[in-house]
């Protein structure tokens, strides 16, 4: 199925490369072949989440959100085999690593993708570590969702994309006033 | 479109020929500056670096290209490699820096990142980077192109 007009690359295949990226980067910086695994969120639905959630950005003429979505107990079993350490506690040393990996996983993704999309650029990752985090994408063009077993905890992998909205000149000159104004 | 470890090589070969300025003492005990944003991409780094038996001596960290500066100010280093984004003075921005010094010209430098684009690899060159390595990396990727770095930089 084709998704869209501005697109030719159906979902099936996009989540293949998304879960593709992830095993890509577990296989080379963790030294594990993570299992494929039916993703429990669906792809129009908010989640309601205990754990991790580690978001970047995707911007050029498609835009949109990758992220990342995994247990405590699956971002301390990513950190310890990263950093070849013994993670006991979700502090900025783990998350660090959930939000390296992330940008692994979606600067490769980009690669994949960029010959459907065009040049793609990625903003730097932010995590987020919570209980009761509810977090709801905008409905977007293009919606994959993949899940990987590491360790023994899923990790799900999301992207949303969307074409982006051309800019008009009449912002950039309101911008422009705005500052001259302030000025 | 991702470009491979290869043809960036092979970039960086045609595009900076052989520095006559680097020392050969430089590969006897390789000082190195890592300059990522990443706190754990640097501790990685780090732990790769030892597991490749290169002639090591003096590893710096920094966290952006703005303290690499500040660190080379202190000492200068026999090689860095830096990430592309980073906030404040990202990695092109660094390159831009070093080779515009010329107590630091000589400096080899390769770029360690996830971005793939074509790009930004011919940027980094153009700039001066001496090699490229994307993120995942091996530590088998990190020694070789440190090796072949370093080999070009001596002749």
């Amino acid at each position: 199925m084709m998704l869209t007009r501005e697109s030719n690359i159906d979902q099936e295949r996009l989540t293949g490369l998304l879960a593709a990226s992830a095993e890509m980067v577990f296989s080379v910086m963790l030294k594990e072949q993570p299992r494929a695994m039916t993703p429990a969120s669906k792809a129009d639905g908010d989640v309601l989440h205990d754990g991790i959630i580690s978001f970047i950005g995707l911007a050029g003429e498609w835009s949109g959100t990758g992220s990342v979505l995994c247990s405590g107990a699956a971002a301390l079993s990513l950190a310890s085999r990263l950093l070849l350490i013994e993670a006991k506690a979700v502090d900025q040393e783990v998350l660090d690593a959930v939000g390296e990996i992330t940008n692994m996983i979606f600067g490769n993704f980009k690669d994949c993708v960029e010959s459907y999309f065009g040049q793609l650029s990625l903003s730097t990752p932010s995590v987020i570590y919570g209980r009761h985090v509810r977090a709801r994408d905008l409905p977007s063009a293009l919606t994959a969702i993949a899940a990987v077993e590491c360790g023994g905890e899923p990790i799900e992998l999301k992207v949303c994309l969307s074409p982006a909205r051309k800019s008009t000149s009449g912002a950039g000159v309101l911008v422009s006033s705005r500052y001259n104004g302030l000025r | 479109m991702a470009i491979s470890h290869e043809i960036a090589a092979d970039l960086s070969r045609d595009a900076h020929p052989k520095s006559t300025e680097t020392k050969n003492e430089n590969m006897d005990f390789l000082n190195i500056l890592i300059v990522d944003d990443s706190a754990a991409i640097r501790k990685v780094l780090i732990r790769v670096l030892r597991q490749t038996e290169l002639p090591l001596g003096d590893i710096r960290e920094a966290s952006d290209g703005q303290e690499a500066i500040e660190k080379l100010e202190e000492a200068s280093a026999g090689l860095i490699l830096s990430d592309i984004n980073m906030p404040n003075m990202d990695g092109l921005q660094l390159l831009s820096r070093i080779r515009s010094e010329k107590r630091w010209k000589h400096i080899p430098v390769i770029m360690i990142t996830t971005e793939g684009s074509k790009s930004s690899v011919l940027q980094a060159v153009e700039l001066g980077a001496q090699g490229y390595v994307r993120k995942p990396f091996t530590a088998e990727q990190i020694k070789d192109k440190i090796t072949s770095c370093m080999r070009n930089c001596r002749q």
